[in-house]
């Protein structure tokens, strides 16, 4: 009797064990996925970016609730368009990003100032698809820019992308 | 120990039976293979991307259940479960997605320009290198279809209506007087700068229950968002000069801009045919607030006071003309949890115009209106299918008028409220259309009667392109202060019944629309058996075309916009039924906008044509019995980006120097009629934009 109980508490102990690890796995084996779709990008192409777009989609599908890989979807998305502006799919990223975007800002634990750079980095690829089209977008831009950088000076993604947005700029006018 | 390797047994199972099998297959749509789509086991990261035949391959790890996943932007997700023998040359066809309710704007009609959610259509630089609008609005969308150019006052005249039947509402909020004032025979201006503005829509009719007192159009313009940063910004042309800025306050933001129009200096470079004694001044101040809490309240005001003046020698008489135009708007917008949307809004319009010897020598006219709009609205997404709108208004207005000659003078005053109600509903009917709803009601307190108005469209959305549209509503309007002044409880409300069907199509860089439609005019101002009442009617029909085109990569950006327009009422002092004088039967409006990447320079070209305006020559039987020739112009802009902080605009219409002629005006006894011309041919601009404290490229906006 004795061992049977044992044994029910050692059974229980151990589901209880897993479950709480498959919790805390949650977490981390998402940001494994995220991190394995990203490694598709060392040595990026096209092709490795649409794949690795593909399969955060994927990862998103897993765990909708999360921001991370709708994040990323989001950013690799944008990455792609502004690497390959005359692709085929670069139409269809925009498209991605743009909804993802719009999901972002319903979602709760957003950084806003991620979601600002990501909208600035949106504007952007705008521009870069279409630089006829520049001086309509160059101030949504660079407003996002600035909004993400007031909420958080020490945001190293916009602080870059505004630098070159500015850089390109100058030289466009030169 | 037995038992606790048991019961640890149906966790450890998936792993223990895993084995890999292959799947394959195909995804399709409408139009054939779909490459691109994303097909994965859900759960997993198993999965690939179909190829240029729609074919997939990938291989996955057996389960107890697998459901295959299929996903491409724009189209309905699929998930379909696979068995072990279910799992090989699987045919998937994907159906487009349905539009989600509350991103469909069911309003036929409408010419949206602006920001759509995230994206962005046109904004104030594309009405500035519009033709020769001179970067006013109004001067813009007559480049439109469904617009008739009536050069000699520049308002807009939609459809076959009068320019009063065309309202502007700023934020939601109603403007009494959205026109600056000049000298007869002299395009007028629409009185906000379009860099105030993130979105302007243009609606020719079958508008919802939202917007009352217009019988015609609607013009909603909403205001740009807080701006993150400092700005400072002045211009100067021939004709005007600017300053303005705007201060940065964490999450508000204060904006202000004055400007000084004078006509002074051009008119000595270019006279025009008027006798001016003291030529066209205006000055103008115009500030904005806004305040941000979270991304889910904002709070909007904006002020603006401007002051006209000028005098020219006119039949003989020193005409003298002074106008104060005050306005003031504060909205209010705020999400309330559960998909609610909260709108309130306060708008006080006056305006102050003294006129001295108006009509003949000595003569002294006075006139003040002021109206006070107050608005709430509560709108909800209440399901995937269900939107809904409720609101209620009230136009509180105050108007007098003296009018004092020689020999007779005569004056009134008027006081009245105009309250409104509306319920809004918009349901997804099935996938791919959509039913919008409304019934608007309204009570005059002149008459103390109440106007029913039920309004619906139709919208079949069968892809992203294609749009096709009805619309059926009912549009009130209270006739002008002068009328309702002389007609009192008599003048009802006119109404004025629209019926629309459109057909839109939009692929690449190419937007078609086609747009029949039929008004039905009742109840208009009219003066009968020596009195004023509500007894007008008429009619207007027509259909119009649009194309809007972008080619060569984007540079070039042309459109062509086409109306016929079919018109007749008996109104006001007509003694029969016929053509409203400002009514034209063909409108052509072409414009061309090319992009000189290496001079870094916009270059825009406009055509207009209309046909002969009516006009009555009291020589000829009947009425409304001649016409004019046709108007055309030719128009040409430069929009040089010097700098991104220096923008050079210029502008000349009329290059041809055709001399437009919009009717004759005889004498009392009818022998001698004297063309209506313009004040000039030619209109000439040059102006400088620099931004002095900005880190925005090609900002000229200082709000």
């Amino acid at each position: 009797m004795t061992s049977q109980i044992s044994n029910r508490v050692i059974a229980l102990l151990f589901s209880a064990l897993l479950s709480v690890q498959s919790f805390m796995a949650q977490t981390s084996s998402m940001e494994a996925l995220v991190g394995q779709s990203l490694s598709q990008l060392q040595n990026p192409s096209a092709e490795s970016y649409i794949n690795c777009v593909a399969q955060l989609q994927r990862v998103e599908a897993m765990y909708p609730d999360s921001v991370l890989p709708t994040y990323q979807l989001a950013l690799q998305s944008l990455v792609f368009v502004v690497q390959y502006p005359a692709d085929a799919q670069a139409e269809r990223m925009l498209h991605e990003a743009e909804q993802r975007i719009a999901r972002l800002k319903e979602m709760q634990d957003v950084d806003p100032s991620d979601l600002h750079t990501l909208q600035g980095f949106y504007y952007t690829d705008l521009i870069v698809r279409n630089p006829a089209l520049g001086a309509t977008y160059y101030r949504d831009a660079l407003d996002h820019f600035d909004k993400a950088l007031r909420l958080n000076p020490d945001n190293q993604l916009a602080k870059q992308l505004q630098e070159k947005f500015i850089a390109n700029m100058t030289a466009n006018r030169a | 120990m037995k038992q606790t390797i048991l019961s640890l047994l149906p966790a450890l199972l998936p792993t223990l039976l895993a084995a890999q099998i292959r799947v394959t297959g195909t995804v399709t749509d409408a139009n054939g293979p779909l490459p691109q789509a994303n097909v994965f086991i859900e759960g997993t990261i198993d999965g690939c991307l179909t190829d240029s035949l729609g074919h997939f391959v990938f291989e996955t790890q057996t389960r107890d259940t697998l459901v295959l996943h299929v996903s491409y932007i724009g189209y309905e997700e699929q998930q379909l479960l696979l068995t072990t023998s279910r799992h090989n040359d699987l045919h998937i066809r994907l159906r487009t997605a349905a539009t989600p309710i509350d991103e469909v704007v069911v309003t036929a009609s409408t010419f949206s320009f602006g920001k759509t959610g995230c994206m962005k259509q046109l904004d104030a630089l594309d009405v500035v290198m519009t033709g020769n609008s001179c970067g006013d609005v109004v001067a813009a969308l007559q480049a439109l279809p469904g617009t008739q150019r009536v050069a000699e006052d520049g308002k807009l005249y939609v459809r076959g209506g009068d320019q009063s039947e065309c309202q502007t509402f700023v934020n939601g909020m109603h403007v009494l007087a959205p026109y600056t004032t000049n000298a007869e025979n002299t395009a007028v201006r629409g009185r906000f700068s379009p860099f105030l503005f993130k979105g302007i829509n243009f609606s020719l009719g079958g508008y919802d229950g939202q917007y009352g007192q217009a019988l015609s159009s609607v013009l909603p313009m909403e205001t740009t968002d807080k701006s993150g940063s400092d700005k400072l910004g002045v211009s100067a042309s021939l004709v005007d000069w600017n300053a303005g800025g705007t201060k940065a306050l964490g999450t508000a933001a204060i904006s202000f801009n004055a400007s000084m129009t004078d006509l002074t200096l051009y008119e000595k470079l270019m006279p025009s045919r008027q006798d001016w004694l003291l030529p066209y001044r205006n000055l103008a101040a115009e500030a904005q607030m806004k305040k941000e809490w979270g991304e889910q309240t904002h709070w909007k005001t904006y002020m603006s006071y401007d002051r006209t003046r000028f005098k020219l020698r006119t039949d003989g008489r020193p005409l003298s003309l002074r106008e104060n135009n005050i306005y003031v708007n504060s909205v209010l917008q705020s999400s309330l949890g559960s998909g609610y949307r909260l709108m309130t809004g306060v708008a006080y319009s006056q305006i102050d115009n003294a006129i001295d010897h108006a009509l003949q020598l000595g003569d002294s006219y006075r006139n003040r209106r002021e109206e006070l709009h107050l608005k709430a609205e509560l709108s909800r997404v209440v399901s995937e299918k269900v939107k809904v709108n409720a609101g209620v208004e009230d136009y509180g207005r105050w108007s007098s008028k003296d009018y004092r000659m020689a020999t007779q003078d005569s004056a009134y005053r008027l006081d009245y409220h105009l309250m409104g109600a509306h319920l809004d509903a918009q349901w997804r009917v099935w996938r791919h259309l959509f039913l919008s709803t409304s019934l608007r009601a309204e009570l005059l307190s002149t008459d103390g009667r109440w106007t029913w108005m039920p309004r619906a469209t139709l919208n079949y959305l069968p892809n992203a392109s294609l749009r096709l549209s009805a619309s059926w509503g009912r549009y009130s309007q209270t006739a002008e202060d002068d009328y309702l002044a002389l007609g009192r409880e008599s003048m009802r409300q006119s109404l004025a019944d629209h019926a629309i069907v459109g057909i839109t199509y939009r692929r690449g860089g190419q937007h078609f629309r086609v747009e029949p439609y039929y008004k039905r005019y009742r109840r208009l101002p009219r003066y009968s058996d020596g009195q004023w009442c509500a007894t007008g009617k008429g009619y207007s029909r027509g259909i119009d075309f649009y194309n809007e085109g972008t080619w060569l990569g984007g540079r070039l950006v042309t459109t062509a916009a086409y109306s016929f327009c079919d018109a007749e009422r008996s109104y006001l002092d007509y003694p029969e039924s016929s053509v409203p004088r400002y009514s034209t039967r063909h409108n052509l409006n072409l414009t061309a906008r090319y992009f000189i990447a290496p001079w870094r320079t916009y270059l825009g070209l406009a055509e207009s044509y209309a046909s002969g305006r009516p006009y009555h020559n009291p020589n000829k039987p009947g009425y409304m019995n001649a016409h004019a020739r046709a108007f055309n112009e030719v128009s040409m802009n430069l929009t040089f980006l010097v700098h991104p902080k220096v923008i050079v605009y210029t502008s000349m219409s009329n290059l041809l120097g055709r001399r437009n002629v919009f009717g004759y005006q005889y004498s009392n006894n009818g022998a001698v009629g004297t063309p209506i011309l313009p004040s000039s041919d030619h209109f000439f601009y040059i102006g400088v934009f620099i931004s002095i404290k900005s880190n925005k490229a090609y900002d000229i906006a200082n709000f």
